[in-house]
This record gives structure tokens, sequence and C-alpha cells, in this order.
């Protein structure tokens, strides 16, 4: 038992092993050392810019408005897309995972409409909405909804039938009920679906820019793309990735902030 | 704490009334017969153990008294009211500590939870949490979290829990089957001196004679499936039990030979009369 060290603390040491920093830089450097000499090579011409050319480009972008407008288009189309996602799909997902039933009929046709690639409803969405922002956030939630939605119908499954019992035994409220069973209870599996679902509203968020036209990062890639500006295309791809990373790092801490007191998170069995 | 004098429970009722009324219980799970027709009085301020082979629908019962199960006949009144959902004067204690506790909350935060529904402030209901926290002997550990004690100590949280509630009867179901046998027997003395400290009525679900004999007033012996009262055995040990001495007297050992017998003789018509329907 450990004696007297905090819950959070106890939750995050663990048995989790961490590679030293240094190993991860040699491994970044050995990446950027194979891109300069795949750069300067004959076999990518001059379509492949040198990851320092690459570096000058970003920073020359830096310095324009258009890039931070662009960064905070994006995200801000991508964060009401998710949030959308968020509020429908997560009740609707839980509703239909409380009842077998529920779970058992709608499941084909939640199968169907996961496995349409949205990509493809792009033209229908577009002719709706034209090449705007509120095309995008609909591409977003058809693209996103899925994975939160069947994430929170097998959370719906997880609450623990005992606890169940003990919030009537002693006659808790519904709203207590909801706070203090079925949140900390499902949150695992909702936060696991925000984060497949941030990451794929991201994707689309992109997607319906460079594709459909909305303004964005997409659009702004899409420009230096026409106008040659090879230095500059990866520059905008590198902002993406870099988001994409960021935005995973952010709901991971999150998610461990909020179940620290989880079995998995702590990073034991429960006995 | 052992030496107070039993406080008297309950609004109308004193002790030795009839506080809860089993009548024809019984309970069926899709035409197989679990329970089939209980008749039992459970008297204030008593403690009454139920014993009875494994499978033989103590659980179930259990579930039916407390109102988290409906029963196919019969019913079940508490002060004259019917159960249909666990009344308020009501608490449980599991038998799996490691599920009936919440392990995103705190030991004195799972204590202090079913206090939300009496519409008390939080001051208040910290200081019942803790009262119930200090009456198991774990008022030293209100800020571990569950999966942190031991599983004694956490069937000790638990059981502070159904305390804290300030129910007249604890329904008890096999708490002690998950410990080791050294703390269940704390467990079990622990249970007999709250009980006799707050006065309120117990009933507690066990396959242990042993266990029943020892923390009862009464024991009710139960048969196998479909469930039927065999006996009910009225104890006389006196309110101060010990591990060892009570254990050794003759009044023991003849009340566990007689409850022994009781569930071997239902066993053995049982498994003749499965004999008698196969020829």
């Amino acid at each position: 038992m450990p004696a007297k060290t905090g819950p959070r603390r106890a939750g995050l040491g663990g048995k989790r092993h961490r590679v030293g920093l240094g190993a991860k830089l040699i491994a970044i450097a050995t990446v950027l050392i194979g891109w300069q000499l795949l750069a300067m090579s004959r076999v990518a011409g001059d379509s492949l810019p040198t990851p320092v050319k690459v570096l000058q480009a970003l920073i020359g972008l830096w310095g324009t408005s258009d890039y931070w407008t662009a960064l905070g288009t994006t995200l801000r189309a991508w964060a009401i897309g998710l949030a959308l996602c968020a509020v429908i799909g997560i009740p609707v997902g839980l509703i239909l995972g409380v009842s077998m039933r529920a779970t058992q009929s709608t499941r084909w046709i939640i199968d169907f409409f996961r496995t349409i690639p949205t990509i493809a409803l792009l033209p229908l969405v577009l002719l709706l909405f034209g090449a705007s922002a509120r095309m995008e956030i609909t591409m977003i939630v058809l693209a996103a909804i899925w994975p939160l939605l069947i994430q929170s119908m097998y959370a719906a499954k997880q609450v623990e039938p005992l606890l169940k019992w003990v919030v009537r035994v002693f006659r808790l409220s519904p709203l207590d009920r909801l706070r203090y069973l079925w949140a900390p209870s499902v949150s695992l599996f909702v936060s696991t679906g925000m984060r497949l679902a941030a990451t794929m509203a991201l994707l689309m968020a992109i997607s319906a820019e460079y594709i459909g036209g909305a303004p964005g990062l997409g659009t702004e890639l899409s420009n230096v793309e026409e106008a040659l500006r090879r230095p500059e295309v990866f520059a905008y791809a590198f902002t993406c990735a870099m988001l994409g990373l960021l935005i995973n790092v952010l709901v991971v801490f999150i998610q461990r902030r909020l179940l620290w007191w989880h079995p998995i998170i702590r990073g034991e069995r429960a006995a | 704490m052992t030496t107070t004098p039993t406080p008297t429970v309950g609004k109308a009722t004193g002790p030795n009334d009839a506080l809860l009324v089993v009548e024809n219980l019984g309970k069926s799970f899709g035409g197989h017969e679990v329970l089939g027709g209980i008749n039992v009085t459970v008297r204030a301020g008593e403690f009454m153990c139920i014993v009875g082979p494994s499978g033989a629908g103590k659980t179930t019962l259990l579930q039916c008294l407390s109102g988290l199960t409906a029963p196919t006949t019969g019913a079940v009144t508490l002060r004259g009211e019917r159960v249909t959902e666990p009344p308020a004067e009501m608490a449980i204690v599991f038998q799996d500590y490691s599920r009936s506790l919440m392990p995103w909350l705190s030991v004195l935060d799972n204590v202090a939870l079913p206090l939300r529904s009496a519409k008390i402030g939080k001051a208040e209901r910290t200081e019942k949490a803790m009262a119930a926290l200090t009456e198991v002997g774990l008022k030293d550990h209100v800020h571990k979290y569950p999966w942190q004690l031991s599983g004694g100590m956490q069937q000790r949280v638990a059981i502070a829990r159904a305390l804290a509630y300030a129910p007249s009867i604890v329904l008890m179901d096999e708490p002690f089957a998950s410990v080791d046998a050294q703390t269940r027997a704390d467990l079990e003395d622990l249970t007999l001196n709250v009980k006799r400290h707050l006065g309120i009525t117990i009933l507690l679900v066990t396959h242990d004679i042993d266990e029943a004999v020892y923390l009862a007033d009464r024991v009710l012996v139960m048969g196998k499936k479909p469930t039927v009262v065999v006996d009910l055995v009225e104890t006389h040990l006196g309110p101060h039990r010990d591990q060892i001495a009570t254990k050794a007297t003759r009044e023991f050992a003849e009340l566990r030979s007689r409850v022994y017998k009781q569930i071997r003789r239902d066993d053995l018509t049982n498994s003749a009369g499965s004999i008698a329907a196969v020829g």
C-alpha cells in the first residue's frame, strides 16, 4: 500500500517506463538529417525543399497576418465542430447505450453512416452551404461524431451495476446520480472518444478547407501550392501536423487529470 | 463504546415489535422458482442472520426485502408500509466492497454521499460521516481512497457509509465473505459492537453457520431452491459475545449442530427427491 503519497502522485508515477529525452532528440535529428540528405540528392530533384528552407519559410509565415488568421479560423471551426459533436454525440450515445434494445436496433444504422467516407458527402454539403465555415463545421460533425457516439454507447454499459444499486439504496437524486455515478463512470470511454473525435475533426477541418475552399489553413495550403511555393507548402503541412500533435497531447493531459483514480490510469489492476 | 445501554429505536416502534414483515414472499426468474413463499417477521432492534447453503437464493431474498427487486408473489412491509423501492430508513452493505465503493471519491466523500439525500449542509454531512468513520475505527484514513485500503478496511468504509445514513435497519449481504479469517472475526465483533452501540436492527445473510450463530439473536435457516424457511432458531447467547469464549460454550455447540442438521437434512431430502424423480 502506498503509505502517504497523494493519490495524484501515486497515479502518475507507476510502472510506466520513460525513455530519456536524449533518445527522442536523436530520433528527431536522424529524421531531419535524412530529410536534408534526400532533399540535396538528385532523387528528389527540386520538388523537395530542405528542412532548413522549410524552417525559413515557416518563420517567414509567422510574420504574416494571413498565417495567424488562417490558423485562428481553422481552430475556431475545429472547436465549434468538436463542441457540436460532444453536445450531440455524448448524450445520444449514452442514451442509446443504456438500453440494450436501443443499442441493438440502432447499431446497423450507425455502422452504415459511420462507414460512408465523409469526404464523399462534401459535394452535397457544399451545395447546401457553399465554401463557408458552416460547410466546414457540418463536415467536421459528420466525420467526427461517430467515434464519440460509439464510445459513449460503450461507456454507458461500463457503469458498475452494484453502484447503480448503491445510489438507489441511498436514494440519491437524479442529479446526484448523474454527478457522482454516471459522469465519473463514463469518463474514461467518453474522453477516449473525445480524443479520437478531436483528431478526426482536425483532419476534416483541413480537408474541407483544402478541397471545399472554406477559409483556413487548408485554403492557404492550396494557395501556396498553386503558387508553387514549395517551402511554404511544407511549412503549412508542418503547422497542421503540429496542431494535431498538440491537440492530442492536450486531450491526454486532461484525461489524466480527470481520471487519476481510474485503475487503467493509475497503472494497476483493481483487486 | 461497549457498555452504552441500547438506545430505543425508531418512531412508534419499541424493541421486539415487528419492524419488517415478510409475507409469503416468492420470486421466480422466467418460470424458475428461486424463493418459494417465505414468511418471517424481523423485530426492531434484533440481529437476525439468514443462513443457508450456497445458491439458496439468499441474495435474491435480500434484494426483495430491500425493494431492489420486485417479488413475484407476496409482500414486504416496513412499519406497515409496503416496500417497493429501498426505504429511507434502510441501508445495505454488499459483499463486494471493491465494487460497491466509488473509486473516484475519498473515503470521507464515499461515506458522506448518502447524506446528500438528507438535505443537510456540507459541514453537517462531514461531521456525521466522520462520526460513522470513527465508529468503525477509520478516522485516520478519511482522506485516502478506497483502493488504497486493504479489503477489510474497505468493508469498514462500506459499513460506515451505511451507518452515516442513520438507518433503523441495515441489510448485510455476505459482508465478510471476501476477507481473510482474522479480519472476518474483527469485522464480526465490530458489527456486534456497532449494533449494540447504535441500537439498530441488522439482517445479515451468510452461508457460514458459525458466523450466523455467533452474531444472531435469531437465525433463520433456509433450505435449497426453491427456498423456504426450514427453521427459526433463537440463540440466547446474550448481548456480549467473544470469539473464543462464546464459541466454546455448550449452547453455541448445540445451536451450531441444530442449524447444521437442518441444512443437512434439507440437502438429503432434496437429493432423495431428485433421485426418485429420475427413477
